[in-house]
């Protein structure tokens, strides 16, 4: 028998190396740089991502920006530039490169700090919604039975509040303020990635390198952020990215009603709601169109974003088209 | 340094090397392992359960390696488990090097984890995908905290040139490494905090038989330099010989005979192993052609209910009346050493042809499956209904 | 089975127990309601008063009991600070524009987003699945009052104004039981915005499950055994690309049943969701709470239909 074993084991593997092929060494690659190539080709991904850049540039330099083309959001133009003599805005033309709204203000730089709204609430919403669910999946995964029970019944009843209506409930409770709009909206959502992650903590424990780690003598803490964490980084990332757009989505549709930003600073939703109030959006399409295409644009960018990170994470070779 | 395997000699043994005081390492006394199954969500209290390990007691001396042979589902992998403290024990106690283990707090085990590790069979599951391997076999420093920065990384490295890899890869994910070389870094993970005991289940079954040689050199290399004893679980019979010391057989959670390697190969008192021997493949045709072939019938019965008495006779050639309903102890068999041990109630004797005995009790009944049983009947049912209209035709 | 059902809604009161805590803690969060009851002519007999009908000069226990009390037994939701109206009129005299903005909404995504799908999966790759898909990708993107000010502008005050056509109504609900005709015509365009959205989605959905189902080894059975590839892809296909549709529907029409107050606000529909924000413009609380109360009610009992559809159509929910 050990006859048999010694002759069959033919050439040794060599120690440590990377099989080399005729001289030529293949590397490998991490699957962060496999990923990374993959992004790279997908050329929609790509402009999406640059569009995504463009928003936040332009959020983060809304102020210098709009001093740059002399104009400011909160001072209207009374004059003949900003409205007509009816008190009509004024379309697009070289005072004001996008025209101006009810008030006469410039709709441009209007725009520029509605962005600068929009990516706050969109980013900071999104970030205390993973950071939450997160943490409540992974310790109702990977505890499981009662703690889980518990949690999931916890995310059952936040799934079950209205959004809307409790939105408006808290807006007449407390007033409006910057921090309760984000309060609200994280607050209704955080239960989705909190299911997403709960679901793919309860496949990874029992793989076997949780059993090592265990083996080894783990904490369950240790396991739950050393191990399993790592593993949840790519579809937390894709969830992540998905989630923002739906945020700057509910963002913009509590401003609509009045319960987000308040007047006069500038938010997309606010500036859609002011051109609808007024009706003025029949005669003044720039009022309509312009935030309107920014909102658009600015969720579209993250879709698809999303979309072309999680084929980039995860190809599954017979995908067909983007689903 | 042992000499490497060459092309007559083989695979280097490591037996008999170090095993030179005969006090248990490892004691193991009526250990149980019981699932209970849940069968309906609703009534949570099953009746139902599988005694994966049922009463089984055995030693594992310092410095030897003791093989654990059986089907898969006889519980091997549980027993491993219990020796490690994965799993908590139903009943019976585990000693490990004069310390019982089985009541220990959680902390409290933690200290002994150091001393016992684990050798994982998957090669590709039992490592992190998404952590570099410097990282991965470094955690059993940073679990215990023993040496940070630098010195770390210094003693990982070294490490990983012990078990045959390139310290430059330190950096590199599991996924840039072949399946041999996987293990290799299980291996470095489990030497890292300079155990005594290496639990390994069933490390080469997954690799390539080419790889199987290596590692089953590195792991003799290391035992020899690292003064380790090892449990050594597989289900390859021919790997098991190579490596141990002694080599016990379980079946259906029990422990049904214990030898030294090369007696319970050559004599082999159990009619179960004799049987497990006779199926093992060997490649020259002319022993091949001469040996007995024993042949048992059925399948494994279903753990859940195990057969009454000695649970190997449903399906035992030398099967008696009182098989049926004694159970056996690992006793002494007579013709063989002292230290051989069989739990039979009529061992295999010397020149015995097992593949010509026949059973005396009725063993029909036992091995079918119901469903099948069911089947039977009424295919046997239309068949004669067939038969009776034929003759009126 | 049984057991199964009466777990579930169990499941469901437990939730709405918490949820009326909530509302409960929302309404006393942060100081005494009795001054904003008593109005802007207070005096302090009369704010005795208030508080004393309001059960304020009871303990906090006492004060929940008597809400609980009254929202099971009597069914009582309160009443409005600002009009003393009862908040039960209030809302079931704006139920019926709601339910059949809802409802119809409901219908006209179904029909517009399987066939879409269907459409999609059948011929992957096409122009009409790249049509599908990016239709679903700008109708996912879009908030729903955006959707709704584009329609108006387009089909109401272009059509209308410039060109004369007087297709669609400005702002207005009519009663099915008044006109039905005039019922229809006022709800077309709410009904395509508020469907919008949810039929991209539901488009999406379709198409993602469609594709799926269709890559399975019995649909390739089917057409082996040469059935026509209409019967694989409606009789086969369609049927288990249903389940997460009709699951995600229940679910759907629950949420929706207590958040249409964008498309009403826009199209001056008198239904629940503009009660609610009338009411919240005025710091009417007991009016905007009742209304969170009957959304919740109405998302906890979709979720329980659909938990118990699920568990028909599929046995493995059930046992496990």
């Amino acid at each position: 028998m050990s006859v048999v074993i010694a002759e069959v084991a033919g050439t040794p593997e060599p120690p440590g190396g990377s099989p080399e092929v005729a001289g030529a060494k293949i590397a490998g690659r991490s699957p962060r740089a496999l990923a990374w190539a993959r992004l790279r080709r997908d050329k929609v991904a790509l402009v999406s991502l640059g569009f995504v850049v463009f928003v936040v540039l332009v959020a983060i330099f809304a102020h210098p920006l709009s001093q740059l083309i002399g104009q400011s959001p909160y001072k209207p133009d009374r004059g003949p530039n900003g409205l007509s003599p009816s008190g009509i805005p004024v379309g697009p033309s070289t005072h004001h490169w996008l025209g101006t709204d009810d008030q006469g203000r410039d709709i441009l730089s209007r725009l520029m700090f509605g962005a600068q709204v929009s990516m706050i609430v969109g980013l900071a919403a999104t970030a205390i919604e993973i950071a939450v669910g997160v943490v409540v999946g992974l310790i109702a995964g990977f505890y499981g039975g009662k703690v889980d029970s518990f949690l999931s019944r916890f995310m059952d009843v936040v799934l079950s509040f209205p959004f809307l209506l409790t939105a408006l409930a808290m807006s007449a409770r407390f007033g409006n303020h910057l921090s309760i709009t984000i309060g609200v909206i994280a607050f209704f959502s955080w239960s989705q990635p909190g299911r997403l992650v709960r679901g793919q903590v309860l496949a990874l424990r029992e793989r076997e390198f949780v059993e090592a780690a265990r083996s080894l003598g783990s904490s369950d803490l240790r396991i739950m952020f050393v191990d399993i964490l790592p593993n949840l980084i790519a579809p937390v990332m894709v969830y992540g990215t998905l989630l923002i757009p739906v945020n700057i989505v509910a963002e913009s549709t509590l401003s609509f009603l009045g319960l987000g930003v308040t007047i006069p600073k500038a938010s997309w939703g606010q500036m859609l709601s002011d051109a609808s109030g007024s009706g003025l959006y029949q005669v003044a399409w720039w009022f309509l169109v312009f935030p309107g295409l920014a909102l658009l644009l600015t969720t579209l960018a993250f879709n698809l974003l999303g979309d072309g990170l999680r084929d980039a994470l995860d190809p599954r070779f017979d995908r067909i088209g983007k689903g | 340094m042992s000499p490497r395997a060459t092309a007559v000699e083989g695979v280097t043994s490591p037996r008999g090397a170090h095993s030179t005081s005969d006090d248990a390492f490892v004691r193991v006394e009526h250990a149980v392992k019981r699932f209970a199954i849940h069968g309906n969500q609703l009534f949570r209290r099953s009746k139902e359960a599988v005694h994966a390990v049922d009463d089984v007691s055995f030693t594992i001396r310092r410095g030897e390696t003791l093989g654990l042979v059986g089907e898969s589902g006889c519980g091997k992998s549980t027993l491993a488990r219990l020796v490690t403290g994965l799993q908590p024990v139903t009943s019976g106690t585990v000693v490990f090097d004069g310390q019982e283990i089985t009541r220990l707090s959680r902390a409290q085990l933690r200290a002994v984890r150091r001393d016992v590790q684990m050798i994982f069979q998957d090669p590709y599951g039992s490592l992190n995908p998404r952590r570099r391997v410097g990282s991965i076999i470094g955690d059993p420093y940073a679990i215990h905290d023993e040496s940070r920065g630098d010195e770390r990384k210094r003693k990982v490295q070294e490490l990983m040139e012990v078990v045959g890899l390139n310290p430059e890869h330190y950096n590199r994910f599991p996924a840039e490494f072949s399946g041999g070389q996987r293990q290799r870094i299980g291996i470095a993970r489990a030497l890292a905090l300079k155990p005594k005991l290496l639990v390994c289940d069933e490390p080469v079954s997954a690799l390539d038989v080419s790889i199987q040689a290596q590692i089953i050199n590195l792991l003799a290399d290391l035992q020899h330099d690292f003064g380790l004893t090892y449990l050594f679980i597989a289900h390859d019979l021919s790997v098991v010989r190579q490596v141990s010391t002694r080599v016990a057989v379980m079946y259906l959670g029990k422990i049904v005979e214990l030898a030294d390697a090369d007696e319970l190969y050559e004599r082999p008192r159990h009619p179960y192993t004799a049987a497990l021997l006779s199926a093992a493949p060997i490649p020259d045709p002319d022993p091949a052609r001469r040996r007995q072939r024993i042949v048992l019938r059925g399948d494994v019965p279903s753990p859940v209910s195990p057969p009454s008495g000695c649970r190997f006779h449903t399906r035992c050639p030398k099967a008696r009346q009182d098989c049926v309903t004694v159970v056996p102890d690992l006793d002494a068999v007579t013709g063989s050493s002292a230290a051989h041990v069989a739990a039979c109630l009529h061992p295999v004797v010397d020149g015995e042809d097992l593949g010509a005995a026949a059973a005396v009790i009725d063993q029909s009944d036992q091995a079918e499956i119901p469903a099948l049983e069911a089947i039977e009947k009424i295919t046997a049912g239309i068949a004669r209904s067939v038969d009776d209209q034929g003759s009126r035709a | 089975m049984a057991r199964f059902i009466l777990k579930r809604l169990t499941l469901g009161v437990v939730v709405l127990f918490v949820v009326s805590v909530a509302v409960f803690g929302i309404f006393f969060a942060g100081g005494d309601p009795a001054p904003r009851f008593c109005g802007k002519t207070c005096t302090p007999d009369r704010l005795a008063q208030v508080r004393h009908r309001l059960y304020l000069d009871h303990s906090l226990i006492a004060q929940y009991w008597h809400y609980l009390h009254s929202l099971i037994v009597d069914g009582n939701l309160g009443y409005s600070f600002a009009t003393q109206a009862s908040v039960n009129s209030i809302i079931s005299s704006g139920l019926p524009a709601t339910a059949s903005l809802a409802l119809g909404a409901a219908v006209v995504w179904l029909l517009a987003s399987i066939p879409i799908g269907i459409a999609a999966a059948t011929k992957p790759r096409s122009i009409r699945d790249r049509l599908a898909t990016v239709f679903a990708l700008v109708g996912l993107s879009m908030p729903t009052f955006l959707v709704g000010l584009l329609l108006l502008y387009v089909l109401f005050y272009q059509l209308t104004v410039h060109a004369g056509l007087h297709w669609f109504p400005p702002a207005g609900f009519v009663p099915i039981t008044r006109d039905p005709v005039q019922w229809f015509v006022h709800l077309i365009l709410p009904w395509f915005t508020l469907a919008f959205v949810t039929a991209a989605s539901y488009a999406r959905l379709t198409r993602g499950t469609m594709l799926e189902v269709l890559g399975e080894d019995y649909i390739r059975t089917a057409r082996a055994k040469g059935l026509s590839e209409r019967r694989v892809v409606y009789r086969h296909g369609l049927r288990s690309a249903l389940t997460p549709i009709v699951t995600l529907l229940g679910i759907d029409i629950g949420t929706l049943l207590g958040g249409t107050i964008v498309t009403e606000k826009l199209f001056g529909l008198q239904g629940i969701g503009q009660s609610a924000l009338n009411a919240q413009s005025q710091g009417d609380l007991p009016v905007v709470l009742g209304t969170v109360l009957v959304g919740a009610f109405f998302i906890v009992i979709a979720n329980i239909v659909v938990d118990i559809l699920y568990a028909v159509l599929d046995a493995r929910v059930r046992l496990s």
